[in-house]
């Protein structure tokens, strides 16, 4: 018995989401009586970061090294993942629902014959027996529940639906190489380091056909810099080619839940609001005051967003400064 | 070279919410079904090879009941050369994928490339491809943002991952999940509206799959209380909110 879960870490750091995984995965392990929580990683990462998955209850960490598992290769990573799902017959495998999670999950999934559950948002509940967990569905414009006919369950949490505490703990990191053959080869990556992924952050920004055009874009990038927050975009802009298609956020694009997004010129079409929707806090800025993202936002300022935002940005800045000088 | 192109059935991206059955199913009266929206781009994907290679034949294929046969008759039109409905409306990603094996098993037939929509717009799954290949053993490519074939015949691929890219070269057979941008989604023309009639639609009896997981019922989200507008002239009450209550600064 035990509870497996996929972690991973960026620019040397395990990531927030992984300790969250990690959360959700040990509560699952405490309420269904369901062994140790054994927490998996690919790739180069320091011992000391995956010990500090003891503070969300794993009990161990496991690290796959060696060439080829700095990315996500489907075949690679899950012939290695099976070795271990048959030593410790878990009832759980916990995957994020993010890409990686969509590459290996359903492979997981199969292999264990375990029913799968896309995009949980709580802990399940058992109702004659059975297991029953809450997903989005319909993009965000509802929530089905979802019952696992199977003993045991793969699950893929979306980013932010379960609230942890870090406590004491350190875990025990084992290194293993890993072996096997690859699914392809990846010749190249192009990658963003350094700044905050767009699934990981806890505060968005987004620009939309409001923006007028991508030279305007700093305006945006100035108030993302003061928040912390990564930037997303409506399909429109990225079908211009004025933002890259990886922050297309909405039905076609990326499914986010930040604790905060601010929709910045944006008008919330319905296949817009499908991706965002799971957002704790809304704030839109528009100058239509008929605007539908008025509908479906907590607040919001009725404005020009070239007025507006450089005087957010700066009101931002003072008071950031106040708090450190006082 | 043999492509199979797997689609399902999904409301109309901005066909209203709601369900019946106490919230076990889908309200379907009055609603527009559509394509997946990423099936599409796997369709649009499959007929620009066609266009682009003599020797190429498209199958679609879709488990589903009766009410898929429009969608099939269109993507004919558009330009698929076959169609094959499996027909049963399936529970879970895993009885749609294992039908569409178990078809493949009894028919004898073999496709080089199988493509799916990177998820559907209703279930959120995502999973029918990784099914598909972790069933018949084949190459998984999920998440393709760019496909070519080379000229020794590799697939030449971008796929998309959180803030970047992916490239890379992978042997056929292979499936391969569809984002947006894989194609330039296609219309189907009058001549193709004509064609697809005596084009060969099969249906087959399902093989009988159980599903792994169950739809109990669905529910819509809370209502988010009234938006408050702030005076632009007084921003400072928004950053007062940004630090009280959202917490963020
Ligand atoms: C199948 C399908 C899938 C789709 N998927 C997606 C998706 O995933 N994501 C997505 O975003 N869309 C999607 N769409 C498109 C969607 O329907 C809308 O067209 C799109 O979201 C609109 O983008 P926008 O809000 O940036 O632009 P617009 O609707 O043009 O809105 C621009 C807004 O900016 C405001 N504005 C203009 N100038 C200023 C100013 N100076 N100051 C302040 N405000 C200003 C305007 O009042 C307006 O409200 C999809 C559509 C279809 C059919």
């Amino acid at each position: 018995m035990a509870v497996i879960v996929y972690t991973e870490h960026e620019d040397g750091k395990v990531k927030r989401s992984s300790y969250e995984l990690t959360a959700y995965a040990s509560e699952l392990a405490k309420q269904f009586n369901a062994g140790p929580v054994v927490a998996v990683t690919f790739g180069n990462v320091a011992d000391s970061e995956l010990a500090a998955l003891g503070k969300v209850g794993a009990e161990k960490v496991i690290n796959f090294q060696g060439e080829g598992t700095d990315q996500v290769d489907p075949k690679l990573f899950f012939d290695n993942l099976k070795t271990l799902l048959d030593d410790t017959s878990p009832k759980f495998v916990v995957f994020g629902a993010n890409n990686s999670g969509r590459a290996l999950a359903p492979l997981v999934s199969a292999h264990l014959k375990y029913g799968l559950v896309p995009g949980v948002v709580e802990l399940p509940r058992e109702e004659n027996g059975k297991l029953i967990f809450k997903k989005n569905a319909y993009s965000g414009k509802a929530f089905a529940d979802y019952q696992v006919n199977t003993d045991g369950a793969v699950i893929m949490l979306m980013r932010n639906s379960f609230d942890y505490e870090l406590g004491e703990g350190t875990a025990q990191v084992e290194v293993r190489q890993i072996s096997g053959d690859r699914a392809y080869n990846i010749e190249r990556v192009e990658k963003a380091t350094g700044k905050v992924p767009l699934t990981e952050a806890d505060v968005v920004v987004s620009g939309g056909r409001g923006m007028k055009g991508p030279e305007n874009w700093h305006l945006l990038e100035e108030l993302a810099e003061e928040l912390g927050a990564a930037l997303a975009c409506s399909k429109p802009v990225s079908d211009m080619g004025w933002r890259p298609h990886t922050e297309h956020v909405g039905q076609t694009g990326l499914t986010i839940r930040p604790t905060l997004y601010i929709a910045v010129g944006i008008s919330g079409a319905i296949q817009h609001l499908a991706g965002v929707s799971g957002s704790r806090y809304i704030i839109a800025i528009n100058k239509d005051p008929e605007a539908p993202i008025f509908k479906a936002c907590d607040y919001g300022v009725v404005a020009d967003l070239f007025e507006v935002v450089p005087k957010l940005t700066k009101a931002i800045r003072e008071f950031k400064e106040k708090q450190a000088g006082g | 070279m043999k492509i199979l192109v797997a689609i399902a059935r999904t409301p109309d991206t901005t066909a209203p919410i709601d369900f019946v059955d106490d919230g076990k199913k889908y309200k379907e009266e009055g609603v527009q079904f559509i394509i997946n929206p990423y099936d599409e781009f796997a369709l649009a994907k499959a007929m620009d090879l066609k266009d682009e290679r003599q020797d190429v034949e498209v199958t679609v294929i879709s488990v589903d009941s009766n009410k898929a046969d429009q969608l099939l008759r269109k993507a004919l039109a558009i330009g698929a050369d076959k169609a094959v409905r499996i027909d049963v409306e399936p529970e879970d990603a895993w009885q749609a994928a294992g039908e569409i094996v178990e078809w493949l098993k009894k028919s004898g037939e073999q496709f080089d490339l199988i493509f799916t929509g990177k998820e559907t717009i209703n279930y959120n799954g995502g999973l029918v491809g990784g099914y598909i290949a972790s069933l018949l053993g084949y190459t998984y490519i999920p998440e393709t943002y760019k496909l070519n074939i080379t000229d020794d015949g590799k697939l030449d691929i971008v796929r998309e991952i959180e803030g970047g890219r992916v490239f890379l070269k992978a042997d056929m057979p292979a499936v391969i999940t569809a984002v947006e941008y894989l194609a330039e989604p296609r219309l189907p023309s009058m001549r193709g509206i004509m064609q697809a009639r005596t084009k060969p639609f099969s249906v087959e009896q399902p093989a009988g799959i159980e599903p792994l997981t169950t739809t109990v019922k669905h529910y819509l989200p809370p209502k988010r209380k009234e938006c408050k507008l702030i005076d632009p002239e007084n921003i400072e009450e928004l950053v007062e909110i940004l630090h009280k209550e959202i917490k963020v600064i």
